[in-house]
């Protein structure tokens, strides 16, 4: 897996891709956990690159969705294929992390 | 005696420098001894390299530990020599200041160990044999270093390995007591925890004449996931036996409101299925957070009770809707966990959603605990050759046929 970020203006981006799993997350932590430091961050996740999300990844982006909204800020899921949809609606996370879908 | 042959004493000179120097070497060979202590074995080193060449200022670069005699310009010679170091070759030698200042660099120089320099400011300058000598201490150098990390890496294997093993202690210790009696019912259940344990978890009570059941995986892995699990379990007995016979909803509001806060802080969710099944009229009740996957099997036929709500630790004073469903004698619920549908065959295809329902169905017949073993067998089979990349869990809740 690999993350790319970028930041313009006042948005962070984070492009993920490949599998991400538990294994990923723990080397990619750090990395996303500082895109939504700040006051009001404005936090994009393309996942378009990504072929398998395991519940660790989750509950990651769960918790970098819930730190960007405490702190004024928003969080954006962009780009999920299949699987990664497939995953998001058996557990009912959909609603919560796609922006049209609910 | 005869000009132009060694006399006698300075043959016993040259004996004496070459057995002090047999015996240096000798020396060189306690750094390894020392090898697990780094900074020890540097200084050893030093002080025997400096034995060794003569040298008044010795010095290994990359954490630049200097040895130097009283009153030598150190600071000028490490200075030049780390200079000299950065523009020479891995492998090769920079001879400095007219030939009293030798720079060595290993053939695969690190941030631990860049070079080795030996220098002599006051002269004379180093010959070839002292070029050898340096050659010696920067080989043992770089012995020391590769012990010192075969060590670590060693150690931080053992350490995971270790952690690994407390975690399946843990999930055997919770999982292991069979799932309670209930006339009426037929019920297996098990989990098959991957290397690294996924901290899938399962709980029962029977009560009242129904049987309470819960279902869920933690995200995450190791041994915080099997600590989450453990409570997670002992909330949900706690559950079972505080809320009126068959309030599923209750239940699992209870669950939510004991663990929201906790797992927003420790940044983990929860995937739980928690049921209620009354074997005299057939009636389950589920409330499904996030759960998958979740399938009734009526003979052939196959239902998916989906997710009614996200996972436990996502959205905070969620309300569980309950899904109501009858089974029919010689029904079943089929409660397994991500790690049966998302094993990858050795072509890294997943056994996926519709596969799985396939294989219950084909698997529905005998008894819970024979449905249980062929399912699991043949995701199993599926898997051959691939490492198990999360736990398997299932539990299989038959209403007897004879009900």
């Amino acid at each position: 897996m690999s993350v790319r970020t970028e930041r313009a203006g006042g948005t962070r981006r984070a492009e993920v891709v490949g599998r991400f799993d538990a294994h990923e997350v723990t080397q990619a932590q750090g990395l996303l956990r500082e895109l939504v430091e700040g006051d009001a961050p404005v936090l994009e996740v393309d996942l378009s690159g990504v072929t398998f999300v395991d519940s660790s990844a989750l509950a990651e982006l769960v918790a970098l969705r819930r730190t960007a909204l405490a702190r004024g800020g928003s969080f954006t899921l962009t780009g999920a294929s299949e699987p990664v949809r497939t995953i998001l609606e058996v557990t009912d996370l959909a609603a919560v992390l796609l922006p049209d879908a609910g | 005696m005869t000009t132009g042959t060694p006399d006698a004493p300075e043959i016993m000179d040259a004996l004496v420098t070459a057995l002090d120097r047999l015996h240096a070497l000798r020396l060189l060979a306690s750094v390894l001894d020392r090898a697990l202590d780094p900074p020890e074995a540097r200084a050893t080193l030093l002080a025997i390299a400096s034995d060794l060449t003569d040298a008044d200022v010795v010095a290994v670069l990359g954490p630049e530990d200097v040895r130097a005699t009283a009153g030598a310009d150190a600071a000028g010679v490490v200075e030049r020599a780390a200079a000299a170091a950065a523009t020479t070759a891995p492998g090769r030698v920079a001879v400095l200041d007219g030939g009293t200042t030798v720079v060595q660099v290993p053939a695969e120089p690190d941030d631990d160990l860049r070079a080795v320099v030996v220098a002599r400011p006051a002269g004379p300058p180093f010959g070839t044999g002292d070029l050898d000598l340096v050659d010696v201490v920067v080989a043992t150098a770089v012995m020391a270093r590769t012990i010192w990390r075969l060590h670590t890496t060693a150690v931080e294997r053992a350490a995971v390995a270790r952690e690994h093993e407390a975690a399946s202690t843990v999930a055997q210790a919770v999982l292991a007591p069979a799932p309670p009696v209930v006339p009426g019912l037929d019920v297996a259940a098990r989990s098959v925890p991957a290397h690294v344990a996924g901290g899938d978890l399962y709980a029962f009570a029977g009560r009242d004449g129904g049987l309470w059941f819960a279902v869920g995986d933690v995200a995450g892995k190791g041994l915080p996931a099997a600590v989450v699990m453990s409570r997670m379990i002992a909330e949900c007995l706690a559950a079972f036996s505080s809320v009126e016979p068959g309030d599923v909803e209750a239940a699992t509001q209870r669950i939510d409101r004991a663990v929201h806060d906790w797992l927003v802080d420790i940044r983990r969710f929860v995937t739980l299925a928690v049921g209620h099944v009354d074997p005299v009229s057939g009636v389950a009740r589920v409330c499904n957070a996030g759960h998958s996957p979740v399938l009734l099997g009526s003979g052939a036929h196959l239902d998916v009770l989906r997710a009614t709500s996200p996972p436990l630790g996502v959205l905070p004073d969620l309300a569980h809707a309950v899904r109501e469903v009858v089974l029919a004698p010689g029904d079943t619920l089929w409660v397994g966990s991500d790690g049966l549908v998302e094993q990858e065959d050795a072509a890294g295809a997943m056994l996926g959603y519709d596969r799985f329902a396939a294989l219950c169905a084909r698997c529905a017949r005998g008894t819970a605990a024979g449905s249980l073993a062929a399912v699991l067998d043949a995701v199993a089979a599926h898997g051959r050759g691939v490492a198990q990349s999360d736990d398997r869990t299932l539990v299989v809740v038959r209403r007897e046929a004879w009900a």
